[in-house]
């Protein structure tokens, strides 16, 4: 298996350069045959291309059994049009990476943070408030006047019915639960389409439960009943895009672990 | 981050220019990334000999962390990022 290693911005190359120095060991250990090609990309790739990503890159990453890629400092890069591409953004979209698999486990021997986590995060990163991956063509955003900014969130049927369904397939290997995480009372076409498609998946997994909760409420039960965020045991979430957490951004987790 | 046909293992942090090129950095993110992908590969190619790695090397993170003389400095360790990834990866060795 060939692999695309992107060592990127910051601690990037360092942290891959670790994760890959565990894989040719887990290669000679488990024979996987593994290869790895190196390209530069952010600011390695700014400073000799012109731009942090070029489009033979992303062209080139379809064609390997994966991709790693390290980190970006992308609030640092110039505009768009000075070469600053968004290299999260563009793999995303451009390869339709659309599933932000976000395990988050607690280790009680390490003694800090909230005991007894053990979920995953499954956030839909293809749409919703992003200006630069919701639009056909233009930006997700405007001004109207120096004071004034309106943003434009896109929620689709298609987009929520995947993630749901990738949220569905890994709770049925782990607890079997789903919680669809949202903010319907107030959003109710966009988050009310999400938990509508969410709610068609579910019954393809009569095995799975599904329960559902505000955002701001998730929020407050992350912190207060890790563990539990509504009943017994833990769980999968599953979020529709939101590039905040708070209020006014719809999401769904499911939660499943066995 | 993952599709249908294509994975990319991606820390989830961000790129913390302050301690770069320091050997500071906590890799297991990183690693456990690229775990995630030898699982999605198992999955998605058929590869049985990948979801045993990437189970193999969450173990093995986690036998690191568990150990306080194998911690990253912001666990309150001694260890570099280079040798944090040697140290993990000395565990799976046979």
């Amino acid at each position: 298996m060939r692999f695309l290693v992107l060592p990127g911005d910051g601690i990037g190359p360092e942290i891959v350069a670790s994760a890959i120095d565990v894989l040719r060991q887990a290669d000679r250990t488990y024979g996987l045959d593994l290869a790895f090609d190196y390209e530069d990309v952010g600011f390695a790739s700014l400073e000799k291309h012109g731009t942090t990503l070029r489009e033979s890159v992303l062209e080139q990453a379809r064609g390997y059994d994966g991709i790693i890629l390290g980190t970006q400092s992308h609030a640092d890069y110039p505009a768009p049009e000075q070469g600053g591409r968004n290299i999260s953004a563009a793999f995303r979209c451009d390869l339709d990476l659309y599933a932000n698999v976000r395990p988050a486990r607690s280790r009680p021997f390490l003694g800090r943070g909230a005991h007894g986590m053990d979920l995953v995060i499954m956030r839909e990163a293809t749409e919703g408030f992003y200006p630069d991956r919701n639009m056909h063509q233009g930006w997700g955003e405007m001004m109207p006047s120096p004071d004034m900014a309106i943003s434009v969130r896109k929620i689709t049927a298609h987009c929520s019915e995947r993630i749901a369904r990738r949220a569905f397939e890994l709770a049925r290997k782990r607890r079997g639960r789903v919680t669809a995480i949202h903010k319907a009372n107030s959003f109710h076409m966009t988050d009310g389409l999400f938990l509508r498609e969410v709610r068609k998946v579910a019954a393809d997994f009569p095995d799975v439960v599904l329960d559902d909760l505000l955002v701001d409420a998730s929020t407050a039960y992350l912190v207060r009943d890790p563990r539990a965020s509504t009943s017994s045991s833990p769980p999968i979430s599953m979020a529709t895009s939101c590039p905040t957490w708070p209020a006014n951004c719809p999401a769904a987790w499911a939660w499943p672990d066995p | 981050m993952a599709g249908d046909t294509l994975c990319c293992a991606q820390a989830q942090h961000g790129s913390a220019p302050d301690i770069q090129g320091q050997d500071k950095a906590n890799p297991t993110s990183m690693i456990l990334s690229v775990a995630m992908l030898l699982n999605w590969l198992g999955e998605h190619r058929g590869q049985p000999s990948c979801p045993r790695a990437g189970a193999a090397i969450d173990a093995a993170v986690d036998a690191v962390l568990a150990d306080p003389a194998t911690r990253t400095a912001d666990l309150g360790g001694a260890l570099g990022c280079r040798a944090f990834g040697a140290a993990a990866a000395k565990r799976l060795e046979r």
